[in-house]
């Protein structure tokens, strides 16, 4: 039976997000045993949806508007880094490998958003720097982590109804505990003080076309997600590619040819990742 | 196999199944080396974020064998791929995969 309005939003109020125990004992290295710089510190936090979402949350809160990490830790200073990290909940072990596999499609998301956005710069005019729709595309799904992390149960038995040959998990997440992940994030996003360029997005992605504000940013992490998990990035239970919404396509103008030009550049990207971040001393 | 994981979600006892090149093409840590927590966090400070390591330790998209890879990919597009957009979508990934093996 599907949950009441008053226990999801009690829920989503009480507990804390989901994070990987490992991440913040190395933050703890990093800031208190090395002292490591604001950058290095931004560079780990920014592999992490759940402890990105809380540290720009954190800082929009105490009156800080930023939508860039490395701003908002030299914002809020280490101290509270660290404590807001401390805060999130260690991911149970049963829960880590499918969790993993949500925070590589985050990863993947981010790398590729600012890619599209500047592919289609003369469509959407952004206004926004790299770092911004980095995070935009990382917490983009926090609906799903969610409904994973804190609704387990309902999460489960939706999972297994899509594996048993039911259509679309958004809706069977519903069926089963009463709110899309769409909704779920809806809620979370004001108690969290997300900026609207971060919040709208995270919670209209899955209809852009529905999107009150932000349309082409909407549009965008919407392709980049599709395109991310077509590529192979599947989220947990989350198993089949969503159709692309047409809404979407028109809006940016992209046709197929775009989107094999987009994906080779994404994978390129990510093996030079592996270069770039090594300047980061 | 080879599985490209997060920097976060390395663990003692993995081995790197390719360097860890620096800007100036300098190997960082050698293919076949076996990560320590020191070497992790040593690799963290300096402010790498992705590894490549041997076998598939977590979940998300596999560097296995290319029949895998390519049955892999008709489940993905198993709900979708009838959609002409998509099943165009589908062979776009097929080719840009191909192109990377």
């Amino acid at each position: 039976m599907p949950l009441s309005a008053a226990s999801i939003h009690a829920r989503l109020l009480t507990a804390g997000l989901p994070t990987f125990p490992r991440t913040v004992a190395r933050l703890e290295h990093l800031i208190v045993e090395v002292e490591a710089p604001a950058a290095i510190i931004a560079s780990v936090i920014a592999t992490d949806p759940s402890l990105a979402t809380l540290v720009i949350g954190q800082t929009n809160a105490a009156g800080h508007s930023t939508t860039q990490l490395s701003e908002a830790i030299r914002r809020t200073g280490m101290g509270v880094v660290l404590s807001t990290a401390r805060s999130a909940v260690p991911i149970p072990e049963a829960q880590r490998s499918a969790l993993a596999t949500c925070w590589a499609q985050a990863n993947a998301t981010a790398v590729l958003l600012p890619m599209l956005v500047d592919y289609r710069q003369h469509i959407i005019h952004s206004t926004w720097d790299a770092e911004t729709l980095y995070l935009v595309g990382l917490i983009h799904d926090m609906g799903h982590v969610l409904a994973m992390g804190q609704f387990q149960a309902e999460y489960a038995r939706a999972a297994k109804r899509l594996a048993d040959g039911e259509q679309d998990l958004e809706s069977l997440i519903a069926s089963e505990l009463g709110a899309t992940p769409s909704q779920l994030v809806a809620l979370a996003a004001h108690t969290w003080h997300l900026p609207p360029v971060l919040a709208i997005p995270m919670a209209h992605w899955r209809k852009p076309g529905g999107a009150p504000d932000l349309a082409e940013l909407t549009a965008a992490v919407h392709i980049a997600h599709v395109l991310v998990h077509a590529a192979g990035f599947s989220a947990a239970g989350d198993r089949y590619v969503p159709i692309m919404d047409d809404w979407a396509l028109t809006k940016l103008n992209l046709r197929i040819a775009d989107c094999e030009t987009l994906l080779a550049r994404m994978f390129d990207a990510m093996d030079e990742l592996e270069l770039y971040e090594g300047a980061l001393r | 196999m080879q599985q490209r994981i997060l920097v976060t979600q390395a663990a003692a006892g993995m081995v790197l199944a390719r360097p860890v090149v620096l800007p100036d093409r300098m190997v960082l840590v050698g293919e076949g080396a076996v990560l320590s927590d020191t070497m992790i966090g040593q690799l963290m400070t300096r402010g790498i974020k992705r590894i490549v390591v041997q076998g598939q330790p977590l979940g998300g998209p596999q560097t296995a064998d290319w029949e895998t890879r390519m049955r892999q990919l008709d489940e993905r597009f198993e709900r979708s791929g009838r959609q002409p957009f998509m099943a165009a979508l589908r062979e776009v990934v097929a080719r840009v995969l191909a192109r990377r093996t």
